[in-house]
């Protein structure tokens, strides 16, 4: 007899049910402990979301941060898949790369985050530490991604002499897909949580770290959690939009 | 354009002998069909030739700069249409010259077809054409009309004799009649006998 694990299908009507039920038990937490210091309601948060979107610094704050992980997590996108052309082609500079790459995913990312402060200015600090977050997941996707490329289809373009962009494009691309997306997804969380510790640490000014520092300060929650739907919305806007180029780009080259 | 000279090949995996002073001369512009039951080492040799094996000892000449190939696998780009996995090895080729040449194997309305929803057979002759098209003085053709019904065999056969025209070819088949039909040089590779203890 033969017995099958099934994965249960959800679809987006189960998901909102579970959302509005998750927002429901929150609700009655916060109307049972009644201390808006502790925990405040989701109504409480959502009137303060609203509020918030009707001032100017609400939109400087969400730009500056914006730029800034946004940038950090293309230039670590670049810098870790050059890095995994290299370490591929060259065994040394695996070898060579591998106590750095090592260092940054096992080091805590508040441990990099004061030692940067030292050594940058704090407006700049969530580029840096948003790329050395990215930096190790797309050098280590890329990396064993490059390392299963069909030896056949390289063997083949060896044969007909066809030039390196080429190759690039048909064969190691369509096969990297899977890996540049998995590491794309889980970067692109990982640094916009590492990019706001590092401005709540570094408190730039006009920042989104520096109003969720002063909510602390001013022991506000409802700013607290309005600002943390905020980052969690953009983060996943974001990671939708640069999801759904990558798929556009990747159709675009299959019509060729 | 000259003979290509193979002189004593020899080629061993983990010192089991495969190939053993292999001599030949495949004329230049004409088509050398190589026969041989299973494991006699055809396929070493095509990879030799191809320069994707090395051989242990012997030397080869007149080996052409420019090569091409049908494997024995299609090895084709599985997410892209038939029209630019037969283009693939010649990218200065007008689309329209490619689609004519898919057209000639009877492929017309396959040329937009991603190569992954090819039949095998489909799929074996994009791969022949892909051979064809590449910018080649040798052709290496490794089983090329397998998985081929009779009427599409003829159909490609002359298709790459046509096409092929004045280029030297090395056809590996088990098939008498193909050896037949493609005529030229037969070059026959018998298995290494056992060595009695």
């Amino acid at each position: 007899m033969t017995a099958s694990i099934m994965a249960p299908k959800f679809t987006k009507w189960h998901r909102l049910a579970a959302v509005g039920l998750a927002l429901c038990v929150w609700q009655l937490a916060a109307v049972l402990l009644a201390s808006p210091l502790l925990l405040v309601t989701p109504v409480q948060v959502a009137l303060r979301l609203f509020q918030l979107l009707g001032e100017g610094d609400f939109y400087a704050s969400v730009g500056f941060s914006l730029a800034r992980i946004i940038a950090g997590f293309l230039l670590g996108l670049a810098a870790g898949s050059l890095l995994a052309v290299l370490a591929s082609r060259w065994p040394l500079a695996e070898v060579l790369l591998w106590p750095y790459i090592t260092a940054i995913k096992t080091t805590p990312v508040a441990s990099f985050i004061i030692l940067c402060l030292i050594w940058l200015d704090s407006a700049n600090l969530s580029v840096f530490i948003a790329f050395l977050m990215v930096v190790p997941i797309v050098y280590t996707n890329l990396l064993e991604g490059i390392r299963e490329t069909d030896p056949k289809l390289l063997q083949m373009a060896r044969v007909f002499g066809v030039r390196p962009l080429r190759r690039v494009l048909y064969i190691y691309l369509p096969q990297l897909r899977p890996y540049l997306l998995t590491a794309a997804s889980v970067s692109l969380g990982l640094s916009w949580k590492a990019g706001i510790a590092a401005e709540v640490i570094g408190i730039p000014e006009g920042s989104i770290g520096e109003r969720l520092y002063e909510a602390k300060v001013y022991l506000s929650s409802a700013d607290l959690f309005a600002w943390t739907v905020v980052i969690i919305a953009i983060s996943i806007l974001f990671e939708k939009l640069f999801l759904l180029l990558l798929q556009r780009g990747y159709a675009r080259l299959q019509r060729r | 354009m000259q003979d290509i000279v193979l002189d004593r090949i020899c080629k061993s995996f983990d010192g089991t002998p495969v190939l053993q002073n292999i001599s030949a001369v495949l004329p230049a512009g004409q088509i050398t069909c190589l026969m041989g039951p299973s494991g006699c080492g055809k396929t070493t040799l095509v990879n030799i030739l191809l320069g994707l094996l090395p051989a242990d000892s012997g030397a080869m000449t007149g080996l052409p700069r420019r090569l091409s190939a049908v494997f024995q696998e299609d090895r084709l780009l599985e997410e892209f249409s038939a029209t630019l996995n037969a283009g693939f090895a010649n990218p200065k080729l007008p689309r329209a010259v490619v689609r004519n040449h898919l057209k000639a194997v009877g492929l017309a309305d396959a040329a937009d077809s991603p190569a992954v929803t090819l039949s095998g057979g489909m799929k074996r002759r994009v791969a022949i054409v892909r051979a064809v098209l590449a910018t080649a003085d040798f052709l290496v053709l490794d089983e090329p009309f397998k998985g081929l019904d009779d009427d599409t065999r003829r159909l490609v056969m002359d298709y790459l004799m046509a096409e092929t025209r004045g280029k030297t070819l090395l056809v590996v088949t088990h098939s008498a009649r193909e050896a037949a039909i493609l005529g030229g040089t037969l070059l026959r590779l018998a298995p290494i006998a056992p060595t009695g203890e």
